[in-house]
């Protein structure tokens, strides 16, 4: 009688993913337990049995690179940009991050650690809930769900597309309600593509880390796309000291939220306390003039402006900042940016420029000057085919109308 | 007065040629409806829908379903086309979600074009409903790969009657149910449409799809009742059963619709050419009968089975009858629902008279129901048939049906064989989704979805076999086990490895060239892609026709262009069989069949091509593809010796001398002289006793003398040897034939396609020690079932092989019976049928006519 393996194998049926290396379970006995490994580790008792939680205290004077854990921070430009009136207050929000079985989403992935990271006092609270094994889980989400009592706001990295929904659908298949369906979140990831898209060349936290709070972690850390191999291994062999570069990893995500939120908050506020460069202060200046706030942003605009900044960012900075004064119709001031931004090229300048002085000023003359400038460009930045012929045709247009309209201006 | 139709249908029958081609007339008399009032516990405000939309009463079937329904019963239901499927399902349904504001309901269509018509349908309901009472009912949403990312979570969170396939189902809402925790919560009814499309390798998967679902409302504690239709098949309850996993299904097949008269022909294309059996192309012959009923002004629907074919039929139509452009206009897959409201309404209002379509129409969708239907070969299934040929048909009028018979087998036995599709059909729908491997991806699935718990069932699965696997995946490390539960425990999504149209999950994807860029058109298994689309294979796909370009077996992609040729390609293989183990045996008269598993080592090393509509040979060529190992089940038996010898003795040919030339005499003398005057099978020599001259490939089988006569096609044999040569080749002939009428009835019975099974004479076989026998397989990996099922009618289908070949007007096989004469060991139709006999194909009882 064959085998039901030899009988799959026959069918062309593939087990597991390691065909090369055999599997099964090797015996746990030798290996250290993961309270031996981890001092601090408490077995806290819920209803649904025990939960293994690790806790840590990191003293708010402690550095995390440049800044310190805890620092003195505005919050509440940051929440009018946000557009949220929730009653925030740093001490009710909690720093929320998973480390997971898998990145492909869907009911089969599991949350076996859960890091939970709170304000208080002056000091920061870092709590590890981990899964010994997967029966341990209503019992981790009972005691999350009381650590989370009180709490508004849940502030993450990327986790209103992952981390959120992931904890919601393990609430679901636990029976439990949303964890963190009643709390505003605040998703940095979000605020960072927008405050950082012209100086980080990607918005991983890592990068962000490194770049924007001068962190870098130890030896122990792990790379994320390590972690659920990691996990299989453990729950394979038995052995913890497999896992425990996670908790490293894990705990460096939570405290790097948790200062994160307070300097983008800064930032947000008055990016001049921060001695940030030009380029942030300019994503800052954007921000505000997105939501209105045209006061703050034309200030952070020309504080950014002085300083030094590729040449890409600087004439687009200058043709935003000038369609404010544009829409306000204050044209020296937009005429100034326009031809600063001209001065480096910038042909949507010269078309500004020369829109301005055929149809407000009725200047024709130097209206045609800003045609030719714009000609110029035009030819250096060779462009091809159908674009090249399109913009051709509108430049010739503009520029036969404006000679005719100076020849009739001249006549009368 | 006669209507235009009787008037034809005389005209037709005052022609000479009418009883040749005209095989058969089924009538079916005028139906009136049978209806009952409304339910007196259907909500008033539903009813005031109904009766404006011009609804006053149900039709008997309708009224069933509510009472089964309400009865707390599965149904399923298998009345004929146009009969109001839709009401009676959407009726009770519609009812639940009136009463209980927060219940739900699944749809689910085999294709996104059934699920758009349906949301349509209920759209208009809606609508109407809250003109009446100022109020939604129920919010239907389709959801499906079209379904765009942004109204998704609207849907998730909304909707209460939601459409979707099968597809979608398994992929991307069974991984993510908690998601859909408010729709599973209250799911209170499924409704599965078109049951009959899931059947083989696709209605396997689709019953694991189902075993996955009702884990799923099981465990948010719902218990959702069946509602499933079915197009006419032999065994819907039990289709029905199997495919949900539910026992208390009910049946509901009185047809209470009403419907005119209809005239069912059989019509059997004029022989052209006797001797080969060839008889006129059946487009040749539709496009003719569609010219008379142009001209008797009776609106109609051709159905062709390829694109191509519509192509054909349109051009051909419009040259010969030159009337408006929008009097002849053609129907395919791809049409949106707009252009088809205007086909519909351009019907309605006789500015279209003649509607070309592919099989695209067959299924469901609503356009409107006509006065002829003209069926251009055999569609392949019964089922079809059925459904073609109800697209014609009114409530007050009379109505006609053509089928046109190709030369294909399937085709000529059925025109011979009305009973097929007028009595109670023989085609059973046969799944399996115990195949392992189509039922581990969809465990692993389940096991992503929720964890199993120790005892805990998954259908009808063998508890022992499902605790094997799950231990399996245990030491395989895909699962661990904790506290009696099993947990997955991989960075993976499993269902994204499935497709539920292969078995395998390896696929390979079929590319046409588009500008510069190739544009994926479809995909089909590694299993079956040698044999279905090598470097020079014609390959039908949606009813489109493309050659095969090239084949990348590193990249797993065919290359296609569009192919507009006139013949198919038939794959040719080298098998090698080996037996793994036999499960079972039975008698069966002179026979003992063997049913069990085989390992079967094939490898593609040519193909054939054949004209499309006579099935002549055009040519063979030579390939070379890699060498493929299947794991199938299989039925075989060998020739006992008892059979052997009294078809040695048989006279076959005694009716039959062959004359081999007038240059016989000569040519002889040459081929002994050749030969040294020695037997060249024993050696001796030519002593007193003259020798034999012996064709290695009949006589019989070369058009010319001359090809027959060929010196390498002569060898000279002692008459001992010779009449073991002649003897054997019998034999072999016979064997041959009778694979090749197996392999081309057996579909009509197991309700699948040709390239689903293989029959095969397997010689000096390891089945057997060593004797000769046939062999059926499956070509799907661990089979669905069909062998089974080949092994349990074997009677009935050698029955019909009987019937098949003893009627066949062809001297000495043709392509619609035992195969086309003129190929080495294929033929032999008189062998065949004096083997046929022998086992007993003339006893017993197929269907009864």
């Amino acid at each position: 009688m064959e085998s039901l393996s030899d009988k799959l194998k026959a069918l062309g049926v593939k087990l597991g993913l390691d065909q090369t290396e055999p599997s099964g379970v090797t015996s746990k006995t030798t290996q250290a337990d993961i309270t031996d490994l981890l001092p601090d580790a408490k077995l806290i008792p819920t209803i649904h049995g025990e939960t293994l939680w690790v806790e840590e205290v990191y003293h708010g004077a402690r550095m995390h690179g440049r800044f310190q854990v805890k620092r003195q921070s505005n919050f509440l430009p940051m929440l009018q940009l946000l557009g949220t009136d929730v009653d925030f207050d740093l001490e009710t929000c909690v720093f929320m991050d998973t480390e997971t079985t898998g990145l492909a989403g869907g009911t089969g992935i599991l949350a076996f650690m859960v890091g939970l990271g709170f304000f208080r006092g002056d000091d920061f609270y870092l709590y590890q809930g981990f899964l010994r094994d997967p029966t341990e889980e209503l019992a981790m989400l009972t005691y999350i769900a009381g650590l989370l009592e009180g709490k508004n706001t849940v502030v993450t990295y990327n986790g209103k597309s992952f981390d959120v929904p992931l904890m919601h659908t393990r609430c679901t298949l636990n029976g439990l309600e949303k964890l963190f369906a009643p709390m505003y979140h605040i998703d940095l990831l979000h605020l960072a593509r927008k405050l950082w898209k012209y100086r980080l060349p990607s918005r991983t936290l890592g990068m962000v880390e490194n770049e924007i709070l001068g962190f870098h972690r130890s030896a122990e850390e792990v790379p994320g796309w390590m972690v659920p191999e990691l996990y299989f291994e453990y729950q394979k062999t038995g052995d913890s000291t497999v896992v425990l570069p996670v908790f490293y990893h894990n705990a460096m995500d939570i405290l790097s939220l948790g200062v994160l939120l307070q300097v983008t908050a800064s930032l947000l506020d008055n990016p001049a306390s921060l001695d940030s460069p030009g380029v942030d202060t300019v994503s800052v200046a954007r921000m505000a003039a997105e939501q209105g706030n045209i006061e703050k942003a034309v200030a952070l605009y020309e504080q950014g402006l002085q300083d030094d900044m590729p040449t890409e960012v600087y004439v687009e900075t200058l043709l935003r900042f000038a369609t404010i004064y544009k829409r306000d119709k204050l044209w020296h001031s937009a005429c100034v940016l326009w031809e600063k931004a001209a001065e480096k090229g910038s042909l949507c300048a010269c078309e500004e420029l020369a829109k301005y002085y055929e149809h407000t000023s009725k200047e024709y003359q130097v209206a045609i000057q800003w045609v030719n400038q714009g000609f110029k460009f035009f030819e250096e930045m060779k462009l091809g085919g159908y674009e090249r012929t399109r913009m051709e045709k509108a430049w010739q247009h503009r520029l036969e109308r404006l000679l005719d309209k100076w020849a009739r201006q001249n006549k009368s | 007065m006669t209507t235009a139709i009787e008037q034809l249908i005389n005209e037709w029958q005052s022609k000479g040629t009418f009883q040749e081609n005209f095989v058969y007339c089924h009538t079916r008399a005028r139906g009136v409806a049978k209806t009952t009032p409304f339910p007196a516990d259907l909500d008033d405000r539903l009813a005031a829908v109904f009766l404006r939309q011009g609804i006053h009463s149900l039709f008997e079937h309708q009224s069933l379903v509510w009472d089964n329904v309400h009865a707390h019963r599965g149904v399923v239901v298998t009345t004929p086309t146009a009969s109001g499927k839709t009401l009676a399902y959407n009726l009770p349904v519609l009812q639940q979600l009136l009463q209980s504001p927060h219940a739900t309901a699944l749809y689910l269509f085999p294709t996104k074009a059934l699920s758009f018509d349906q949301l349509n349908n209920l759209t208009e309901i809606a609508d109407k409903f809250r003109e009446l009472h100022q109020f939604l009912p129920f919010v239907a949403a389709s959801y499906d790969g079209d379904t765009p990312q942004s109204m998704r979570k609207a849907v998730r969170d909304n909707a209460t009657i939601m459409l979707t396939n099968p597809d979608m189902l398994h992929l991307g809402i069974l991984p993510h149910h908690t998601g859909w925790e408010r729709f599973f919560r209250n799911l209170s009814f499924v409704v599965i449409d078109e049951i009959h499309t899931y059947r083989g390798v696709f209605g396997s998967h689709f019953a694991n799809v189902m075993r996955r679902l009702r884990r799923i409302a099981e465990f948010y504690g719902s218990t959702p009742k069946f509602i499933l239709t079915s197009a006419t098949i032999a065994n819907p309850l039990e289709h029905a059963r199997h495919l949900v996993n539910e026992d208390d299904i009910m049946l509901v097949e009185e047809d209470g619709a009403p419907h005119g008269e209809k005239y069912f022909f059989l019509y059997n294309p004029p022989v052209i050419n006797k001797e080969l059996g060839v008889r006129s192309p059946a487009s040749v012959e539709g496009i003719h009968l569609a010219g008379d009923l142009l001209r008797y002004h009776i609106q109609s629907i051709l159905f062709s089975r390829t694109r191509r074919g519509v192509e054909i039929i349109l051009h051909q139509l419009k040259q010969r009858y030159p009337v408006a452009l929008r009097e002849i206009r053609a129907y395919r897959s791809g049409y949106l629902a707009e252009e088809r409201r205007k086909i519909e309404a351009d019907l309605r209002e006789g500015q279209t008279r003649v509607v070309v379509a592919t099989s695209a129409l067959e299924l469901g969708i609503d356009i409107g129901n006509l006065d002829a239907a003209i069926l251009v070969s055999y569609p392949g299934t019964i089922s079809s048939t059925l459904q073609q040929a109800g697209r014609a048909g009114r409530s007050d009028k009379p109505a006609c049906a053509i089928l046109i018979a190709s030369a294909n087998p399937l085709d000529q036995f059925l025109v011979k064989h009305p009973a097929y599709l007028f009595g109670r059909t023989p085609e059973h729908v046969y799944i399996d989704p115990n195949n392992l491997l189509i039922l581990i991806n969809h465990l692993r699935s389940a096991c992503f979805e929720l964890p199993f718990k120790e005892g805990e069932r998954f259908g009808d699965l063998d508890p022992d076999l499902l605790k094997a696997l799950l231990s399996m995946f245990v030491q395989s490390g895909e699962l661990i086990e904790k506290n009696g539960k099993f947990f997955w425990m991989r960075d993976a999504y499993p269902a994204s490895d499935i497709s539920l149209r292969s078995a395998s999950g390896v696929i390979v994807t079929l590319q046409v060239a588009q500008g510069d860029r190739f544009v994926t058109v479809g995909e089909v298994d590694e299993l079956s892609s040698y044999w279905m689309v090598h470097p020079g294979a014609v390959y039908l796909h949606e009813g489109q026709m493309y050659f095969v370009e090239e084949y990348d077996l590193e990249k797993k992609s065919v290359h296609l262009r569009e192919f507009h040729d006139d013949y198919f390609t038939e794959a040719v293989k080298h098998s090698e069989l080996s037996l793994v183990m036999q499960e079972k045996q039975r008698n069966s008269g002179a026979l003992v069949l063997s049913y069990g598993e085989i390992d079967v080592t094939s490898q593609v090393v040519g193909y054939r091509r054949i004209r499309w509509e006579t099935h002549e040979l055009i040519d063979q060529q030579t390939i070379e593809m890699p060498s493929q190992n299947l794991r199938t089940p299989a039925v075989w038996f060998a020739i006992p010796e008892l059979v052997a010898n009294q078809l040695r003795e048989a006279d076959l040919w005694s009716n039959d001398a062959n004359v081999y030339g007038p240059l016989w005499t000569a040519i002889r003398k040459l081929v002994k002289r050749r030969d040294e005057y020695r037997c060249r099978l024993c050696g001796v020599k030519e002593n007193g006793q003259s020798f034999h001259v012996h064709h290695k490939i009949p006589f019989r089988r070369f058009a010319t003398a001359e090809q027959a006569n060929a010196m390498d096609n002569l060898i000279t044999l002692c008459p001992a040897c010779h009449r073991e040569a002649e003897q054997n080749l019998r034999k072999k002939s016979s064997l041959s034939g009778l694979a090749y009428v197996l392999h081309g009835l057996s579909p009509l019975h197991l309700m699948c396609d040709g390239g689903d099974i293989e029959v095969s004479v397997d010689e000096d076989s390891t089945l057997a020690e060593g004797e000769t026998v046939i062999v059926f397989f499956e070509m799907v990996p661990g089979g669905v079932g069909l062998a089974q099922a080949f092994f349990e009618s074997f009677e009935k289908i050698l029955h019909d092989a009987y019937q098949l070949v003893s009627a066949c007007e062809c001297k000495d096989g043709c392509p619609a019976c035992v195969g086309p004469a003129g190929e080495n060991g294929i033929g032999g139709k008189v062998e065949t049928l004096a083997l046929l006999r022998l086992i007993g194909g003339d006893e017993g009882d197929g269907i009864t006519e």
